[in-house]
């Protein structure tokens, strides 16, 4: 189990890419609560953060694929994968999210 | 309001043949004649809210996109890329600042410019850049909808809609927030589920659940130049043609109580139910978070539903907006899409603590209209949910009651047009708004307005 620390924090409807080795990482902050998701977009394989984030939905920038912050979930577009989602815990002014490798 | 149903006027009379409803040369007809021609819901505005929003409104074969570019402005556009006419967009609604054709890349600006063409260099012809940006469509918003027109010589939608849009207006149908976004593919053609919405001669056969609500005998139905029809129904009534209940039936037991009414009060006297309803939303309207100033003592109780020509139902009441829509098949008479979003107006939290009467059994939702039955409370826009009639028939999905009853009638009407045994409708005076209508989709396949 990996971890990344970011110790810079969001406002509300923010986001930003994050990258560890070749892991690229998107976190977003929805009502006051962090969520982390791959970055890479399931269909074309480009950064989801150049997208635009409304509520808890990121629109792919290239084709417009849509996907759920919260879950991965792919919502619609030229994607039908969803997108891995990690778990994050906002501890001490500290963001902690644990990766799968 | 106790009117009657009679029609306000001379109705021309239109023969309503099985063709129109299977045949692929009328299909065809339409496209050209009718869709071609005519305002028509794309969407509801608050899916364009910001730059960047955009939606696509799928009208087969044809695909547009309303998106809101970064000045603010909303544009509607073919969804067609003009290099090679690839479908730009496969997606149905989103955030972006550009398109990319997924074809051979090229990009569009979310205003429809042409923004960039991969190996430029190659096309010796050149790129001219204002021939080759995206065909932009008329677009305007109204009534918390984005309406399209691909006519560029048609009314505008106010010309077009006329009278309602004041009638409509009271309501402040543009205040409301999505809350339900459905789409059942129906095996029907798109004016026969529509026409379902033009009578209300068949509520008392397939919505039993409708007489301990609404008095449709007693109706009023209006026609309007351009083929736009209303009807005016009594709410929190029953029907007036059958036996009068001694009780209050259970169909309105939840709404009284949101409304702090006592149904053991109305013993016998069931037919004061409207009256009072009127009086007590007036009365608490600020502690329930609605503002009811604008509409009227009828508006309160009842429902209202307009026809908008060729393929909107708009179905109003004070906290509540449907906005019902039919779309053809690509290639299929015998198949269409039925879309339902449904609105709500947020209780208004600054006027419920300004009320001046305290109710605190009001501190769930306000349930005082009728369908309220949806998950959302508006605060999230809902995804869009697509479905077969068999998942309605199955009961694995609902449009709400009285739209399933109906889809299950709908598709074996379908089939009859098809039968050696049927040749025309043959109507009476309260399907008139279908004769109405039908008289407007003929003026349209005819180009004959006079």
């Amino acid at each position: 189990m990996t971890q990344i620390r970011v110790s810079q924090s969001l406002n509300d409807g923010e986001s930003i890419a994050l990258k560890q080795g070749d892991q690229h990482i998107l976190l977003c902050k929805i009502s006051g609560k962090y969520h982390a998701v791959s970055n890479i977009c399931s269909h074309a394989r480009v950064l989801l953060s150049k997208g635009r984030l409304r509520g808890t939905t990121i629109t792919c920038p290239l084709h417009g694929a849509r996907f759920d912050v919260t879950s991965g979930k792919c919502l619609g577009g030229p994607a039908f994968q969803d997108i891995a989602s990690y778990s994050v815990s906002d501890e001490d002014n500290e963001i902690i999210i644990a990766t799968d490798r | 309001m106790a009117q009657t149903n009679k029609p306000s006027g001379p109705v021309p009379f239109t023969r309503i043949t099985a063709d129109r409803y299977i045949s692929p040369e009328y299909m065809l007809q339409e496209r050209d004649k009718l869709w071609a021609k005519t305002w028509l819901v794309a969407g509801v505005a608050q899916d364009v809210a910001e730059p960047g929003d955009f939606f696509v409104f799928d009208l087969e074969p044809e695909s547009i996109i309303v998106s809101r570019a970064e000045d603010g402005t909303i544009n509607a556009f073919y969804n067609v890329c003009q290099h090679r006419g690839a479908r730009l967009l496969l997606t149905d609604q989103g955030a972006m600042e550009t398109y990319t054709c997924p074809y051979h890349g090229w990009v569009y600006n979310n205003d429809g410019s042409l923004c960039e063409v991969p190996e430029e260099d190659k096309f010796s012809r050149g790129v001219p850049r204002e021939g080759l940006s995206l065909q932009t469509l008329r677009v305007d918003v109204w009534a918390g909808a984005v309406w399209v027109c691909m006519d560029n010589n048609a009314p505008s939608l106010q010309e077009y809609l006329g009278p309602i849009i004041e009638m409509i207006e009271p309501f402040r149908p543009g205040d409301m927030r999505l809350v339900e976004d459905q789409t059942c593919r129906l095996e029907c053609n798109w004016k026969a589920v529509f026409d379902n919405f033009g009578e209300l001669y068949h509520v008392e056969h397939i919505h039993p659940q409708h007489e301990l609500i609404f008095d449709c005998p007693t109706s009023t139905a209006e026609y309007f130049n351009g083929g736009h029809t209303r009807v005016l129904i009594d709410g929190f009534t029953v029907n007036s043609r059958l036996p009068i209940p001694e009780e209050v039936p259970p169909t309105q037991w939840a709404q009284m109580k949101a409304l702090g009414m006592k149904r053991e009060n109305y013993k016998g006297r069931v037919l004061d139910v409207r009256r009072d309803v009127q009086l007590r939303k007036r009365e608490l309207g600020p502690s329930l978070g609605y503002n009811y100033d604008s509409l009227s003592d009828d508006q309160l109780s009842d429902i209202v539903q307009y026809n908008i020509f060729p393929n909107a139902v708009l179905v109003l009441q004070p906290e509540e907006f449907w906005i019902l829509r039919s779309r053809p098949h690509a290639t299929d008479p015998n198949k269409c899409y039925w879309d339902k979003f449904a609105l709500r107006m947020l209780p208004d939290v600054q006027l419920q603590e300004n009320a001046k009467v305290e109710f605190p059994a009001l501190q769930n939702r306000a349930n005082v209209s009728f369908n309220l039955d949806q998950d959302s409370d508006g605060t999230v826009r809902p995804e869009h949910d697509e479905f077969d009639q068999e998942a309605i028939i199955a009961g694995e999905k609902t449009m709400t009651i009285t739209l399933d009853q109906d889809i299950h009638l709908i598709r074996d009407v379908q089939k009859g047009m098809h039968s050696r045994g049927f040749k025309e409708a043959w109507l009476n005076d309260d399907e008139s708004r279908v004769q109405h209508y039908h008289s407007w989709i003929d003026k349209y396949i005819n180009q004959q307005f006079n």
